[in-house]
């Protein structure tokens, strides 16, 4: 379990104001708001990637907030991260990407690195693209192999970060439907970050709703949908 | 004071980033086969570039040093004086600030892409230090590249300053290169590959450093990799005067 209590968050301004939310194990969370509502600041402080102002962040009851290194790292291995922009190295072909986290931490030989490999390619439904480079890749293909990457190395919570934007409506809910399918086999904890209400009423089974750096609403999409706000309604607008 | 304040901010930041990296230095067995295809990169690739820059510096320090003591020292000296400031110091100097240009801009580049696309954000998520990953093989490998090339450098400016001698008529082969032989020490080669070191890791280090903290876009990579390259620059004529007093002074 995620446990995350009172997190402030500042650049020049403030983002996220005191945040607190439970986030249970097997659950699939997707925050909504408002683009610039700090909802990625809020996932990538909780990977560590920002250092809030003041708060405290527990994953799995191991406090990753008071500076230790060493339990950040620890924690961290139970961490796989999907980026907005896929984010895979540019330098490595798609077998050396999903494998360069299972070489830095795990001792695992050679063949199982492979079998590895190929069953997170087969889970995201890509086999037989090892040896092609990221500048080979679809964006659809892009985002599949960065989550390959976050499931091989068996991360117990999964983050998303806008994982259909910028594909086209075929792509998307492939990537839905995957998303859907892999959360069932993999007993993970996904945690999403999107604006496309399509992609959170299939898969989520809590939403979030990020409004001026607080938790307005946590709760189920039927619920959700029952808010009367404009922000709330403008969603199912550009749905249906 | 505002701009002395963030001169000491980030004069900071480089040395705090450079002791992140040396802590890491009892890991560099995971990062060996990277350290050789950045060889191939910083050396290697550098290669056509120091060679062509290396003849005209000899043939340049030789005709201008034949131009100064010609009326006043004796011809067999020639040989001695551009082989001495060869190995001291236009080696080692012009070929780092030659590859200071082409491979420091290219490696803050490199990783300030990877900073603007969540790549570096991608390995610490993973627990990989992006110190380990990227900066080490680069410095390792700036550091055992230079010295190499510095001495492809020396022998390229060496003989094609004896050659422009004889081709010009200042004097023969056998006066020049008996001159070299004459006065050459260890310590002038030596000396200037250890300064050739510094550069490596000054030239490679500054590249990662401000890679590394690229911010914003396109408009921040090319930022940085300016900053690197003027970075690695003034380094290393700050550096060779310091190594210059340590060694000969």
């Amino acid at each position: 379990m995620i446990r995350v209590k009172d997190l402030y968050v500042s650049f020049e301004f403030p983002v996220l104001k005191g945040i607190n939310i439970n986030i249970e194990d097997n659950e699939f969370l997707v925050i909504l708001g408002k683009s610039g509502s700090g909802k990625t600041v809020f996932i990538k402080t909780i990977v560590g990637l920002i250092k809030p102002e003041r708060g405290e962040i527990y994953i799995d009851d191991v406090k990753i907030t008071n500076g230790n290194i060493k339990e950040t790292l620890k924690a961290r291995k139970n961490i796989g991260f999907v980026f907005q922009g896929s984010a895979l190295f540019d330098s490595l072909n798609v077998f050396e990407n999903i494998a360069l986290p299972l070489r830095e931490h795990f001792h695992l030989t050679k063949k199982e690195i492979e079998m590895r490999v190929k069953r997170a390619l087969e889970l995201v439904e890509l086999e037989g693209i090892e040896k092609l480079y990221p500048s080979e890749l679809s964006g659809g293909m892009k985002k599949r192999v960065a989550l390959a990457r976050a499931i091989v190395y068996e991360a117990k919570y999964i983050f998303l970060d806008e994982p259909t934007t910028g594909l086209d409506p075929e792509t998307s809910l492939k990537i839905t439907n995957l998303l859907k399918e892999l959360w069932g086999k993999i007993k993970g904890t996904f945690i999403a970050v999107t604006h496309d209400f399509g992609f959170t009423e299939e898969v989520a089974t809590r939403i979030a709703w990020l409004k001026d750096g607080k938790f307005e609403f946590i709760g189920d999409v039927e619920n959700f949908k029952k808010i009367d706000m404009k922000e709330v309604h403008a969603y199912f607008m550009k749905t249906f | 004071m505002k701009i002395i304040y963030s001169l000491l901010y980030e004069m900071g930041g480089f040395v705090n980033s450079f002791i992140k990296m040396i802590f890491y230095l009892k890991e560099i067995n995971k990062v060996k086969k990277e350290i050789i295809f950045q060889i191939y990169e910083i050396g290697l690739n550098s290669l056509p570039l120091v060679i062509f820059i290396s003849a005209f510096l000899g043939m340049v320090a030789s005709v201008q040093t034949a131009y100064q003591i010609r009326d006043f020292v004796p011809l067999i000296y020639l040989g001695a004086g551009v082989a001495k400031g060869v190995m001291i110091e236009l080696g080692p100097v012009i070929t780092g600030l030659v590859v200071a240009g082409r491979v420091s801009s290219g490696i803050a580049a490199e990783i300030g892409t990877m900073k603007v696309t969540e790549q570096i954000d991608a390995l610490e998520v993973m627990g990989i230090s992006p110190y380990r990953f990227l900066f080490l093989p680069r410095v390792f490998a700036g550091m055992l590249a230079l010295p190499m090339l510095t001495i492809i450098s020396d022998i390229i400016a060496i003989l094609s300053g004896m050659w422009i001698s004889n081709f010009t008529g200042i004097t023969n082969y056998e006066t020049f290169a008996r001159g070299a032989k004459l006065f050459f020490l260890p310590k002038d080669l030596f000396g200037g590959l250890f300064k050739a070191s510094i550069f490596g890791i000054i030239l490679s280090f500054s590249g990662s450093f401000y890679g590394i903290e690229t911010k914003g876009g396109a408009q921040g990579v090319g930022i940085s990799a300016t900053k690197a390259v003027v970075t690695s620059c003034l380094l290393i004529l700050v550096f060779d005067y310091l190594i210059g007093i340590l060694i000969y002074g």
